[in-house]
């Protein structure tokens, strides 16, 4: 296939999207240093004037219903990968405008040991172009997670930051539902809302379909979607 | 390999160069030129540490479901942002532009920012 294939094949995807689905529009951000927070605020600040916090609650009436309930229209306010000035930068900028983060956590990444995350981003496709933090951790702890937990959504970016599909079994084992028991060990529940590295969607790998049914995930994000993939959270 | 954004920092510097030349050509009006400069545009921003405006089209698949909710009618929006994607679509491979992967998702990104910045208001 080339590039101009792949371009009319993905087109004529897309429009068929916009045309037919309910549509959420999202904000995505990876690393946030704090030598960008002017624009993060400004950002943030438009998002709290003109569009409305989507919690997963939300999201999972707007995907059962088709129907938007709020007065201004949604906007996920998406930050991947679980970098450390999530907690520093990020937080207090959610709580001075009342917006809901979504934190999409690579657990291979927080459980990094301190001296190793610079590594493990470089091997793993995490951008880490400003590094702002002299002792070497770069990710989220658990006890930042936590905290953020409490008034935002915690979300499984997976293992590893690789694509799942091309995995041996036991590896892709790994990345999907030993991800979740991480969440399980340091939230005490699962995380609803799973994305892997570069964005494949349900029904693109089987394999992965089946490991993420298996974790429990109510909701798959995609490039392009959004899939609610069973009506109640597992537990409820 | 090209790096991409080292090539497309330099076609956007080009763009910026040729649009200050004189006020007819800062204002492109055609189509494929205003969607060039807008993609240079865009492709130009720090994709790591910038908040980048997307669609995301959403679908339930919970139980028997498989695809649009059961309560959805697609609206005005719908069929805008759609209208708009294909129009692009069209315009894409006849720019001088260097094709890439990433095509299609940048002119996601193009309409998400102009919705984002006129904040959703349709």
């Amino acid at each position: 296939m080339s590039l101009a294939d792949d371009f009319a094949r993905d087109s004529a995807m897309i429009a068929g999207l916009l045309a037919t689905r309910p549509l959420v529009r999202a904000l995505n951000f990876h690393n946030t240093p704090a030598h960008r927070r002017a624009a993060l605020e400004r950002q943030l600040a438009h998002c709290a004037r003109y569009f409305s916090s989507v919690s997963e609650d939300d999201l999972d009436r707007y995907l059962a219903t088709g129907r938007w309930h709020k007065d201004r229209p949604g906007m996920i306010l998406a930050f991947y990968e679980g970098y450390r000035n999530g907690y520093d930068v990020v937080r207090p900028l959610l709580d001075k405008y009342g917006l809901t983060g979504w934190f999409f956590v690579i657990t291979g990444f927080v459980d990094a040991p301190v001296g190793e995350q610079l590594d493990f981003a470089l091997a793993h496709g995490i951008e880490m172009e400003t590094r702002e933090y002299d002792d070497g951790r770069y990710a989220l702890s658990w006890d930042e997670i936590r905290a953020l937990s409490k008034q935002h959504v915690i979300a499984c970016h997976a293992m590893t930051h690789r694509p799942i599909a091309p995995m041996p079994a036991e590896k892709q084992r790994a990345e999907v539902i030993g991800a979740q028991a991480r969440f399980v060990d340091e939230l005490g529940h699962l995380a609803r809302t799973f994305v892997s590295w570069g964005g494949p969607a349900r029904g693109e790998d089987a394999a992965t379909d089946r490991l993420i049914d298996e974790a429990g995930y109510q909701f798959q994000f995609s490039n392009y979607r959004i899939q609610r993939l069973r009506e109640r959270p597992v537990g409820e | 390999m090209i790096d991409r954004r080292f090539f497309m920092q330099s076609l956007a510097a080009a763009i910026t160069t040729a649009l200050s030349r004189g006020a007819s050509a800062a204002q492109p009006h055609d189509p494929a030129e205003v969607l060039l400069a807008e993609l240079a545009r865009l492709e130009a921003r720090a994709y790591s540490e910038e908040g980048i405006p997307v669609f995301l089209a959403c679908e339930d698949l919970a139980g028997t479901a498989n695809g649009a909710p059961a309560g959805f009618t697609p609206g005005p929006m719908n069929a805008g942002l759609a209208e708009a994607y294909r129009n692009y679509a069209a315009l894409l491979p006849g720019l001088e532009r260097e094709r890439t992967e990433y095509d299609a998702a940048e002119i996601v990104e193009l309409l998400a920012e102009r919705d984002f910045n006129a904040g959703g208001v349709r």
